[in-house]
């Protein structure tokens, strides 16, 4: 059965985590989400950039721009500009907070589950 | 990582005019937030585009087939538009609604940098009822003036039902509370109270989501507050957002005629500006998305809204907003075609003229020629003569001479005809010279 699309709860508890490893950029945060998630879940552009744009509106991630050119493109042209995203302060507490109340959650789940276990287990 | 610090930058064409150049212009017109912020959303979208051209390459596509999926894959302009807006505008509405939302969590950061509380501080401890009186009378989708109360601690520890008393009587009112509702947020009225500081003009709003917010955070960890209080009367009414919904939930029709987006090719239906409410105000809260608080219908021009104030005031400012962006469509639009119809008429004006040149030249040919042949006919009219005179036969030159006489004549008709037509190019110069004269006066500085 595949995997149900991500909530937007979710979306942000994922990219925070992402962002945790280092900063990034909005396309390399969807690709490091494809790679972790071995393709299940994916973040559509349409998500993630509203997304980001409200989690730096909350302070919980700053930004930066860099300039990047493509591969063999004239060294004296324009390039276009590149938004890299980073974890503030705000945003590690916040992420310990999500990842906390995660955890609390899973474990009353798994409660359930290990009642249910007897009956769903496959031998 | 290697980032430069560089945030201000000034606004730049997309790098180039390619199927990611236009998708982004046409995106850029849908995007309704501030100038600044939208050059930045436009640079990301575009190195997100191109970075995924560049991957989407790799993989074997040809340009133009990777800028297609590329572009593809963001969806519907208008809808990212929308998401953009919604992230833009998420803080601005929560605080006009008076509804204090808080993740317990959040309590460890303070309340106060939390941003969400009005800090007013007009008014005073014991506001006379009767100003608050004429407060709830007025419309209540009008924007409230904070309360503000003073209590002080007696003993530290008190019942929630009995604290929430006090507040209110300090205010001159009793306290109204939907326990029912309350209940469904796992708050209970025999709940201990912890008060930790007496409070001297504290607006009410604070001082009740410090109660409650204390209350979940003790009991349900992670739970977020959400608790919405009126003071009405001779009352201060507390109770749970869904509730007060219920309760407040009134029927009004808005006028959609003049909130209809305007596109190039014509209009959008009105009943898909019902789907644009829908969408963008509170898209959970509608029975279409199996929400509670509101519902609506479209009918003819009109669109009938079942739904608590808060709603109606963002649907209110909502179509205001369209109503502004479809004038600013009509006003382009209508000087696109003025635009049209002068290009047209300066190319009639042309044309006209050309054509009278034209005709004139022939003209002029024609009566080059008419001359050729009266000459001819004169000289053959004179050899006739001589030729009679001395009796040699002129038969043949009587035929020559009947011929010319016959083209002179076809020549004559044909100038005749000339000339009229010219005469009537002239006419049609004149009228379509002074119709974009007109044009121009219509439009000065033109």
């Amino acid at each position: 059965m595949p995997l149900s699309d991500l909530k937007a709860d979710q979306t942000e508890l994922v990219v925070l985590s992402v962002l945790a490893e280092g900063p990034s950029y909005g396309y390399g945060i969807g690709k490091r989400v494809a790679a972790l998630s071995e393709g299940d879940w994916k973040i559509g552009p349409g998500q993630l950039y509203p997304l980001l744009s409200k989690l730096e509106k909350a302070k919980l991630v700053k930004t930066s721009w860099e300039e990047v050119k493509r591969d063999g493109a004239d060294p004296d042209a324009a390039g276009r500009r590149r938004k890299w995203y980073q974890l503030t302060a705000k945003g590690r507490q916040r992420l310990a907070q999500r990842v906390d109340a995660h955890r609390r959650a899973a474990a009353v789940l798994d409660r359930f589950l290990s009642i249910a276990g007897a009956e769903g287990a496959t031998p | 990582m290697s980032a430069t610090s560089e945030k201000t930058r000034a606004p730049v064409e997309p790098s180039s005019r390619d199927a990611i150049g236009d998708w982004l212009a046409v995106f850029a017109r849908t995007l309704t937030v501030p100038a600044g912020e939208r050059q930045e959303i436009l640079d990301e979208l575009e190195d997100h585009l191109r970075a995924r051209v560049d991957d989407l390459m790799i993989t074997g596509l040809n340009e133009p087939e990777a800028m297609r999926k590329a572009v593809g894959e963001l969806g519907e302009t208008v809808g990212l538009a929308r998401a953009f807006r919604e992230a833009h505008t998420e803080r601005r509405r929560r605080r006009t609604m008076q509804i204090a939302t808080i993740t317990v969590a959040g309590l460890a950061l303070g309340l106060s940098t939390l941003g969400l509380l009005p800090s007013g501080t007009g008014g005073g401890a014991t506001t006379p009822p009767a100003q608050h009186a004429a407060a709830a009378a007025a419309d209540p989708e009008a924007e409230p003036a904070p309360t503000v109360v003073t209590i002080s601690v007696e003993d530290n520890e008190v019942r929630l039902e009995e604290y929430l008393d006090r507040v209110a009587a300090s205010i001159g009112r009793r306290a109204l509370v939907r326990w029912a509702e309350m209940g469904e947020r796992a708050l209970d009225r025999r709940d201990d109270f912890i008060n930790a500081a007496s409070h001297d003009r504290v607006p009410l709003d604070e001082v009740l989501l410090r109660a409650f917010a204390e209350i979940e955070a003790v009991r349900v960890p992670g739970l977020a507050v959400d608790v919405v209080w009126r003071v009405r009367d001779d009352v201060v009414e507390i109770g749970a957002q869904a509730g007060f919904d219920l309760r407040e939930m009134r029927r009004k029709t808005y006028d959609i005629q003049k909130a209809r987006p305007v596109v190039r090719t014509g209009q959008v239906k009105l009943a898909e500006v019902g789907d644009i409410v829908r969408n963008s105000v509170e898209p959970n809260a509608w029975t279409k998305s199996g929400g509670k608080a509101a519902n609506l219908q479209v009918v003819g021009n009109m669109m009938v809204v079942n739904a608590p104030p808060r709603i109606h005031r963002e649907v209110t400012d909502l179509l205001r907003e369209l109503e502004h962006e479809r004038n600013i469509a009509l006003v382009s639009l209508r000087k696109a075609r003025v635009e049209e119809r002068r290009e047209f008429r300066i190319q009639e004006v042309d044309r006209l003229r050309g054509r009278i040149e034209s005709g004139e030249r022939r003209l002029q040919m024609l009566e080059n020629e008419l001359e050729d042949y009266r000459r001819d006919w004169a000289k053959t009219k004179h050899d006739q003569t001589s030729r009679d005179r001395e009796n040699v036969s002129s038969l043949v030159l009587s035929g020559r001479i009947a011929d010319l006489e016959g083209y002179i004549a076809v020549l004559r008709e044909e100038i005749m005809k000339e000339r009229l037509e010219i005469l009537g190019r002239r006419a049609q110069l004149a009228t379509a010279r002074s119709r974009v004269e007109a044009a121009a006066e219509e439009e000065p500085g033109r």
